[in-house]
């Protein structure tokens, strides 16, 4: 029995489908079209700053998880070349 | 500036730099993934019986790894980026990032692992086992509640289109892998019968439609403004693309089976709405285009726009390709054949790989505050990559068009082999330069993240 699934789905997708549209109506998103237009020009978001020590290690961690898959890889084809 | 902006304090974007990370090091997997897989449709017995490396086995390693480990993370690296810029205001949490990162990349892992092991559930695009889908939503949901955060904290008004797009993708993909991955059934991860196939091409397109479609346009439309120094064409036709896009894309999955006795009525509504794609499309590509006019020169100087804008050439031809393919009488000649893999490498790496790549290329300087390592490597990827994407487009395209006239001739299957090696060999060759192609980015990208202190780009 799958349809209660797939209407459900439906009509949770439409709701906030809806309430999300209804939403951006009221609060003005549809308005000022012209300065929504410069949104991405007006380059005054963060700036890059220097990089903490904390930073730096959770930057370490990150790149030597990415180093694990590649050798976690390199590992599954020699042992399936070699080993198995 | 405007009087309800503020300027925000410096930020460190980690999670922008950890995804930038994740992007470089998984594409390099992936490919490797598919040339091995496209090296065995050449020599079936390279690597003779063993287990880990059937073909059945890395394809969906490959497909998988591409779409999360490579596109999606390059995307988001990008939208870390601008989302709290576009609000006027710091991302919500680096920390939640940082968390996000590294649950990502486990169930990365934890995806090369069980399907090199053979664990799978065995419906295309919705392979991995429950686990690593519980994983895949649970940071969905991070990644969408950290971005609907700074959008609470937010100092400017109006949403930028392209935080629209990223807001969608994210808590889309959520619900839709959820359901597609059929995720309140752990064991099998699958209904049965017809509504299966019909559930699971519900999400298998939606990957495309609510996840890298959605994900790319925000960058582009970030990203060609920026570079062209101009402001963007129209932004309510912006709008009017993403709203276009999230009631008609959501329906087409079911083009996929129009060989199966499912409904008429959902495979008519398929067809029609695959058509009526070309409204989101041009709506995006015309603004897109437009805010481009006469900068094409700007966008060659820029390496990031240079990716971005190709991708959306890229874009055109793969939905134009998309509509049609959909239409009974063409999907006769061209359904289970090359054609489609084809069509599938042009949407995945020439449209949404290629704007992930020119994303990267883009945001990495600024958020480092410092030069790209190398612009001849990040130039050297860019034509690999077109080469590789243009040559992998005639040669499918060919080696499909034989393989369904054939087959629709009554011809079978093992007689057409011979005749579509040649493209197999060519199309092997290619997946080399890609994998190449993704070494040289790789490489650039970390030493622009660690080491350098670079060159102009």
């Amino acid at each position: 029995m799958y349809y209660p699934f797939f209407l459900t789905y439906i009509l949770t997708g439409l709701f906030i489908g809806g309430t999300v549209f209804y939403w951006a109506l009221k609060s003005g998103q549809f308005s000022d079209q012209q300065r929504a237009r410069f949104l991405a020009l007006e380059d005054i978001g963060p700036q890059a700053g220097p990089t903490s020590m904390r930073g730096r290690y959770q930057l370490y961690f990150i790149f030597s998880l990415a180093l694990a898959a590649i050798l976690a890889s390199i590992a599954l084809l020699g042992y399936a070349l070699f080993f198995s | 500036m405007p009087e309800n902006l503020t300027r925000p304090n410096t930020a460190t974007y980690l999670t922008a730099k950890g995804f930038c990370l994740t992007s470089a090091a998984w594409m390099m997997v992936a490919t490797l993934a598919g040339l091995v897989a496209a090296i065995e449709l050449v020599a079936p017995d390279l690597t003779g019986n063993i287990t880990w490396l059937l073909f059945s086995r890395l394809r969906p390693i490959h497909v998988n790894l591409v779409l999360f480990g490579f596109v999606t993370p390059g995307l988001l690296a990008s939208a870390f980026y601008f989302v709290p810029r576009l609000l006027r205001t710091q991302l919500y949490s680096e920390k939640l990032g940082i968390v996000t990162i590294v649950l990502w990349n486990i169930a990365l892992i934890a995806l090369v692992i069980t399907l090199g092991a053979g664990f799978t559930q065995g419906r295309e695009y919705a392979e991995m086992i429950w686990p690593i889908d519980v994983g895949i939503v649970l940071v969905f949901i991070l990644i969408f509640f950290n971005f609907a955060m700074t959008v609470k904290n937010r100092k400017e008004k109006i949403l930028y289109v392209s935080v629209w797009y990223v807001l969608a993708a994210t808590i889309l993909t959520a619900c839709t892998y959820a359901m597609g991955n059929v995720i309140w059934q752990p064991d099998s991860g699958a209904l049965s019968g017809i509504p299966d196939a019909i559930l699971l091409w519900f999400y298998g397109h939606n990957v495309f439609g609510l996840l890298l479609t959605p994900l790319s346009a925000a960058t582009a439309y970030y990203i060609i403004p920026q570079v062209c120094r101009s402001p963007l064409y129209s932004h309510t036709l912006s709008l009017l693309g993403f709203w276009a896009l999230i009631v008609i894309y959501t329906h087409i999955g079911t083009h996929h089976l129009l060989q199966v006795p499912v409904p008429t009525w959902l495979k008519v509504v398929a067809i029609v709405d695959s058509i009526a794609m070309v409204i989101p499309v041009m709506a995006f590509l015309i603004n897109i285009w437009y805010t481009a006019r006469g900068k094409l020169g700007l966008i060659h100087e820029d390496i990031g726009g240079k990716f971005v804008f190709t991708g959306t050439v890229m874009y055109f031809i793969v939905s134009i390709r998309g509509s049609m393919m959909s239409l009974p009488d063409v999907q006769r000649v061209t359904h289970f054949s090359h054609w489609v893999v084809g069509h599938a490498h042009v949407g995945v790496l020439g449209f949404a790989g290629m704007i992930a790549l020119g994303g990267l290329y883009f945001t990495i300087p600024r958020i480092t505050g410092k030069p790209l390592f190398s612009r001849f490597l990040a130039d050297l990827q860019f034509w690999m990559i077109v080469i590789g994407v243009a040559g992998f487009t005639i040669v499918l395209t060919i080696s499909g068009l034989i393989q369904g006239n054939a087959w629709l001739n009554g011809e079978t299957v093992y007689r057409i082999l011979p005749q579509i090696h040649i493209y197999n060999v060519v199309r092997a060759s290619l997946g080399l330069l890609i994998f190449l192609a993704s070494i040289a980015g790789c490489y650039n990208i970390f030493r622009s993240l660690f080491l350098t202190s670079g060159e102009n780009s």
